[in-house]
């Protein structure tokens, strides 16, 4: 198989997972359309280095991930972006939802993909790395340049922004 | 027993305490149902979130994915972009043959030349036509503003028809700059003429197939046709089109005048005249109190112009009387045996003896010849000043370019995947480069049109400048591209544009990679643009 059907067939296999990944960390359809394409042309570049003996799917989305972060670096996104620990910590203090548990059915995974899109930023990034992404505390910390446990903040007031939304989702 | 926080609960859940903290976490649970019951539920909230966010949308298109460039794609591209050069550089030499060398700073490739004759345009209206400017812009202020009301009326008029009235009411009583000014249009398939005796204390809008004004005009006029004579008087400002022009009368104010023919004749101007045309004549016996510009392939100045004179064209002859500066950027200039002009003389020319300067004639300060640069280039690596220039140019490209990228941040990523896409932006960049500025020409016809093409030929203009920013960034995001990602587009932008200033002076073909770099760029954002434009069509 030449190196171009090769790839051909790892970007058919991957596409979905990769634009789902920029979509999440990114916001938008359309930047996610175009930070897919990069991240899967950045990987075509360095596909001669790339050691078939070790799955693709981890490889491309670590690529579109640090693609992904990067653009919004870009976009002047820095530290102040997630807000101070203290303030998020009591605003996470004052919002006593629980869990959603079993209540986040298959069926509602388009509206819960909705809802991630549109949470804020500093928000919807973290969670996006830990729940998509699978990054761990240390690794959002250190992507984000903020501490781990202003992570675990984050996350915990991300729950509780996409609980909101799908809570007056169904009442409406 | 103090439970644990909702945050804590949540690192509980996400299994990211630390392990003092896990253990402490867990011996509170143990004893405590309601965080135990919190916990579990934020876990199974977790597992079910991780399933939603991966699920795949099966409907959904995967676009091509579009292989970037290869070596075989690159000699092909070079290739087809050297073709297609040739082609379209044929295509502009035998365009720019035709055209006369004073209008030469028409042909939108001529940067310097095209920057030279913005940065003398904007000097002469900072130090002499602001008054005219002013005029001129209010009268372009009223224009569209009764051009809103026309709209609004329109708009409101398909909704609820009091609301309509009145909101036209309101903006006609704003429209209408000066009280007691109102308009008057006259408009006819035939002759539409203000008669001798007959006096008009509005400003009027005539147009017809001839156009004549023997009667007085107490405001500002504005006549189209095949043929407008104005024989009256106007006491406000004159602004017309037409084949043929020929002012007989005495103005008040401006005159801005475009036909095929513009002739001045006994006319007495209050302030400035501008002409575009063919043939531009000021007669012996005009007198213009302000200054004077004439664009247009022959001038002909016999009669006085209060202020400066400014000409641009093929030919200029000038035998009249200038009480201060006279400078023609031109191909041949001449200043007959009974020219006068107060101060100095600059001529623009391609050769010394382009400029005839007449025994008898009277020159109050100097007569300066600035030969084009385009003449002395024979030997210019030879010399320090390039370098010096160059340098300077890189300077301010890399500014304006990362002022550019920083504001466009969709211009840091363009990218031409195959030759095909390059042949494409080439192709559409050159008929945009040519289109632009005879579009901007057209839309000034009308009034209302001024503003859009003043805004089209400043958009071409500021496009083809910035058409090899992008190809630059696209070469330095090549030369640096690798799996680890980027450097700053900065680092990027500077390497293109070292890269491309070289190959844009190389001897010989460095013109022709001018040429194509910059069609080609342009072609890109141009192709940017209209992509932008239609998706966001197709979303509203």
């Amino acid at each position: 198989m030449t190196k171009e059907a090769a790839f051909a067939a790892l970007y058919a296999t991957h596409y979905r997972q990769v634009r789902a990944l920029c979509r999440q960390l990114l916001g938008t359809a359309e930047r996610a359309d175009d930070a897919a394409q990069e991240a899967f042309v950045r990987a075509y570049h360095g596909f001669a280095g790339y050691d078939p003996s070790q799955p693709f799917g981890p490889w491309i989305m670590r690529i579109a991930r640090n693609h992904s972060l990067d653009l919004l670096r870009r976009r002047r996104f820095e530290p102040a972006t997630f807000g101070t620990e203290a303030e998020e910590a009591a605003a996470a203090e004052a919002d006593d939802t629980d869990g959603l548990g079993e209540l986040l059915t298959a069926e509602r995974a388009r509206s819960v993909q909705a809802a991630v899109s549109a949470l804020p930023e500093r928000y919807r990034v973290p969670l996006a790395l830990a729940y998509f992404a699978d990054a761990s505390y240390d690794e959002i910390a250190a992507e984000l340049g903020i501490t781990r446990t202003h992570v675990g903040t984050l996350l915990c007031r991300a729950k509780q922004a996409l609980r909101k939304t799908l809570a007056e989702e169904t009442a409406s | 027993m103090t439970c644990l926080s909702a945050v804590t609960r949540s690192m509980v859940a996400d299994d990211a305490l630390t392990p003092e903290q896990a253990s402490a976490a867990a011996e509170h649970l143990q004893g405590c149902a309601a965080c135990s019951a919190k916990v579990a539920s934020l876990r199974a909230e977790r597992v079910a979130l991780r399933a939603a966010l991966e699920t795949d949308d099966a409907h959904a298109t995967i676009p091509v994915f579009v292989a970037p460039a290869r070596s075989r794609d690159l000699l092909v591209l070079t290739l087809g972009v050297l073709a297609v050069a040739a082609v379209a550089g044929a295509f502009w030499t035998a365009v720019a043959a035709k055209i006369p060398s004073g209008l030469q700073w028409l042909n939108p490739f001529q940067y310097g030349e095209l920057a030279e004759r913005a940065i003398t345009f904007t000097a002469f209206f900072l130090n002499e036509g602001i008054t005219m400017l002013t005029s001129t812009l209010n009268l372009v202020a009223a224009t569209l503003a009764i051009a809103l009301l026309a709209w609004t009326t329109l708009m409101l008029a398909r909704g609820r028809g009091s609301a309509a009235l009145l909101a036209s009411l309101l903006v006609a009583a704003v429209a209408l700059p000066r009280p007691g000014h109102a308009l008057e249009i006259r408009r006819g398939e035939g002759v539409v003429t203000v008669a001798t005796g007959e006096t008009i204390d509005d400003t009027l809008i005539a147009a017809g197939q001839t156009v004549a004004i023997d009667g007085t005009v107490n405001g500002d006029l504005l006549a189209f046709g095949r043929t407008v004579t104005i024989r009256g008087n106007v006491t406000g400002n004159v602004i017309t089109g037409a084949e043929s022009v020929t002012i007989e009368g005495t103005v008040g104010g401006d005159i801005v005048g475009a036909g095929r023919g513009v002739t001045l004749r006994g006319t007495h101007v209050g302030r400035n005249f501008f002409g575009f045309g063919r043939d531009l004549d000021i007669d012996a016996s005009a007198d213009v109190a302000g200054n004077a510009m004439t664009f247009g392939e022959t001038a002909r100045i016999d009669g006085r112009v209060g202020i400066d004179l400014k000409s641009f064209g093929a030919n200029v002859l000038m035998s009249g009387n200038v009480q201060r500066d006279f400078e023609a950027y031109a191909g041949e200039v001449s200043v007959l045996p009974s020219g006068r002009v107060g101060r100095n003389v600059t001529a623009h020319i391609d050769a010394d003896n382009k400029l005839q300067v007449a025994q008898g004639s009277t020159i109050g300060g100097n007569v300066d010849r600035q030969i084009v640069e385009r003449e002395q280039r024979r030997n210019r690596y030879l010399t320090t000043g390039f370098y010096i220039r160059q340098v300077v140019r890189l300077g301010a490209a890399f500014v304006t370019g990362l002022l550019l990228l920083w504001a466009f941040p969709v211009l840091r990523t363009l990218s031409l995947p195959t030759a095909g896409a390059a042949l494409r932006s080439g192709g559409i960049g050159l008929v945009a480069a040519v289109v632009m500025p005879i579009a901007a020409i057209l839309a000034c016809i009308t009034i209302v049109g001024i503003p859009i093409g003043v805004l089209t030929f400043m958009a071409g203009a500021i496009g083809l400048y910035f058409a090899k920013t992008v190809i630059a960034q696209m070469i330095g995001r090549t030369l640096f591209q690798s799996p680890a990602g980027l450097p700053h587009y900065a680092a990027t932008l500077i390497a293109g544009l070292a890269i491309v200033l070289i190959a844009i002076n190389l001897p010989i073909v460095g013109g022709i990679v001018n040429f194509v770099l910059t069609v080609v760029g342009f072609g890109m954002i141009v192709t940017l643009l209209l992509g932008r434009f239609s998706s966001h069509n197709a979303a509203a």
